[in-house]
């Protein structure tokens, strides 16, 4: 008899609080709708309450069983999903939950005729929602799973949350709803993706939840990402041992003496390193093995000092993460795969322009770079082909007359102009965005610059860019924003430009109200030679912008700019594409 | 006057002694290396460059030791080479920033 009571009251206290909607999310709106029909044809469904569940007859000669748990029902027709009957048991039993409290105020406040908007719902307790740790759902999803969640946090989601019946978690701007009833919310949750498993949408909306109740911060819910159990020592000590011993080994020969394999070694450790999830060493790896590729290979632009800092920065970097003993610093040391793309939310971007570049690695492309008004950053998307393939070319001028990405019908042209919102976007720790299939473009219209809240990469004072650049400069290369010297200048005047023949490069020197110059300094290279000409033209013309996109860098004891796009009259010009 | 000459023509030397290192190998090191580094600390500690005068002192220290050894203590030199140049890399930073700071308030002096 106990757990017969036992089951009625957990039983009741669940069949309160379904509602249409609630149905309608565990099966589809066609089932409910016939389920509905069925029910008020006339035709009478007899139950009985069991020890454990509450058997129903249908006219149709079906049986169904149904509980508290909305997946645990048992019904003897063939459907392996929710069917009509179950449905149709559980609005029958919501019509009589007079007979479960036993009492005919609750079988007046149950009965309803087909049609009839249900009982008020009332407000329920959560709180066992609360009581989920984040490592369990960590657990739950998989890692790469979570991580694509927290991503997403870290871009900043927008829920709307409502407490009634049922929890509702929408996810504003995404066609997304979970439901979570009170009783037993993790096993009778619903997702719009359908999913009967426990999706990351259901895992988002947790978290999103306990923010809302204020039981967990944002922050420290990301302080979970990219997390390495520091207890997992073992897998990376070796690694540590084997890296810091290849660098002594080429220290000890010197530059001249290095052998030719040297440069595979270099990878090889790389590979090492991203298995054991040291993933800045891996980078700085790499880095090195590029540049050792350059020298073995006599190219000019291999840079001996820039081979030497390298080296020591792997050495350094190795040494002090072998020492380490604070997860956060061991995090923050060991960095993030930068190879990985997570997904992120809606986003809407401002297309501020775009250049062709050339690595030294032998690549060539263009990038587009977005700003992202609320996070204030700057997200790039890229587009690059291989140049080391005998008889095939790169032609950046090609590409930029061509297709956009995102499954957008513009062109580059208009693409790195434009407001676009994208959704089902991956980035990866760079804020780099990725074409995936899945990723789609909405051109919302031209991005107007002088409209953006530009605070913090627009500059009208040279002494504040200084400042800026100086925190990038003295700042650890593990902890470099990429494209944390891209910044937009307003001059207040411009100055002559001028060529340097010796030196094969051209300046341009552009002016704040206080006089201080920073400099549009471009080498010479037959790449660099149409923006040169393009600034010449302008120069000529007098047609200057108002504002200038570029890289700014010190060189020479000056600020140097290189520069990108320049605004003016509401047009962006890509200066290397133009 | 640049008040950083000095100092950036210090750095420079130091510089020049690890990019000799570098080129020539730290298992390898020619008998002046000793007396240029040497040399190099004295300047540090003159201009108040205290932990490049020490970490100078201390490479030099290894790599002499070193040079009398059968079993070279890669472990050490290394170690010694690597920090003091990323020592180096920083001051040069740093210099480099003050050096433009100091531009833009002479032209500041000047309107």
């Amino acid at each position: 008899m106990d757990s017969r009571n036992h089951f009625i009251e957990k039983f009741t206290a669940f069949i309160g609080m379904v509602d249409d909607e609630y149905l309608i999310g565990l099966t589809n709106k066609g089932i409910f709708n016939r389920a509905v029909k069925d029910m008020g044809s006339g035709d009478g469904i007899q139950y009985e309450i069991e020890a454990d569940a509450v058997k129903c007859t249908l006219a149709d000669g079906n049986v169904c069983r149904i509980t508290e748990d909305v997946k645990a029902f048992k019904c003897t027709c063939p459907s392996k999903t929710m069917c009509k009957h179950a449905v149709m048991s559980y609005l029958y039993m919501k019509k009589n939950i007079g007979v479960l409290l036993g009492d005919s105020q609750g079988a007046e406040a149950g009965e309803k005729t087909e049609g009839e908007a249900p009982v008020e719902a009332k407000m329920q307790d959560y709180s066992p929602l609360l009581a989920i740790e984040e490592a369990q759902l960590r657990k739950l999803l998989g890692e790469r799973a979570y991580e694509d969640i927290l991503n997403r946090l870290k871009f900043g989601v927008v829920t709307e949350i409502e407490e009634k019946s049922l929890l509702t978690i929408r996810f504003k701007d995404e066609d997304v709803t979970v439901k979570f009833p009170p009783v037993d919310p993790m096993a009778g949750s619903i997702c719009s993706c359908k999913s009967s498993e426990f999706c990351k949408h259901r895992a988002e909306a947790v978290l999103h939840y306990k923010v809302y109740k204020k039981t967990a911060k944002i922050e420290d819910i990301l302080s979970g990402f990219g997390q390495n159990d520091i207890k997992e020592r073992k897998q990376y000590e070796d690694v540590l041992k084997d890296v810091k011993k290849l660098i002594e080994e080429i220290l000890l020969l010197g530059l001249s003496r290095v052998p030719d394999t040297m440069k595979e070694r270099l990878e090889q450790m790389a590979v090492l390193c991203h298995s054991a999830n040291l993933a800045n060493l891996e980078k700085y790896l790499r880095d090195a093995a590029g540049e050792l590729a350059l020298y073995l290979g006599k190219n000019a632009a291999f840079s001996r000092s820039g081979f030497r800092y390298k080296v020591e920065r792997i050495y350094t970097a190795a040494s002090v993460i072998e020492n380490c003993t604070e997860a956060e610093t061991f995090k923050m040391l060991a960095g993030v795969h930068k190879s990985s793309y997570h997904e992120i939310p809606p986003v809407l971007l401002y297309a501020m322009g775009a250049s062709a570049w050339q690595s030294k690695s032998g690549y060539e492309g263009i990038t587009c770079y977005f700003y992202h008004e609320g996070l204030k950053k700057w997200m790039t998307y890229t587009e690059s082909r291989p140049t080391f393939y005998d008889g095939v070319g790169v032609n950046t001028d090609a590409m930029y007359k061509g297709s956009a990405p995102w499954n957008l019908s513009c062109r580059w042209e208009a693409f790195c102009k434009s407001r676009i919102k994208l959704i089902c976007g991956k980035a990866n720790a760079d804020r780099r965005l990725s074409a995936g299939e899945q990723s789609r473009g909405e051109i919302l219209g031209r991005t107007a610059v002088d409209d953006l809240d530009l605070a913090g990469i627009l500059f009208a004072d040279w002494k504040l860019v200084l400042d800026k650049i100086g925190v990038q400069m003295m700042a650890e290369s593990f902890k470099r924003e990429e494209n944390g010297n891209l910044l937009i200048l307003k001059p207040h005047h411009w100055g002559k430009s001028s060529f340097d023949k010796v030196n094969q490069r051209f300046d341009w020197p552009v002016y704040d109200e206080a006089d201080r110059a920073i400099y549009i300094s471009i080498a010479y290279t037959p790449k660099n030679k149409k923006l040169i000409e393009s600034l010449e033209r302008m120069e000529k013309r007098g047609s200057c912008p108002d504002m200038v996109l570029g890289f700014v860098n010190i060189y020479e004891d000056r600020l140097s700019l290189f520069p990108v796009a320049g605004y003016r009259d509401g047009k962006i010009v890509n200066w290397t594409l133009e | 006057m640049n008040p950083y000459e000095n100092i950036s023509h210090v750095i420079e030397n130091v510089e020049n002694i690890l990019e000799g290192l570098f080129i020539k190998g730290l298992g390898f090191v020619p008998e002046g290396t000793a007396e240029d580094i040497k040399k190099s600390a004295e300047d540090c500690e003159r201009l108040g460059l205290g932990f490049a005068a020490e970490a100078l002192g201390r490479l030099g220290e290894a790599l002499e030791l070193n040079r009398h050894r059968m079993n070279k203590d890669s472990g050490d030199v290394v170690k010694r080479f690597c920090v003091l140049g990323r020592y180096i890399d920083i001051v040069k930073n740093r210099l480099a920033l003050e050096q433009v700071r100091l531009e833009m308030e002479k032209k500041e002096e000047e309107v």
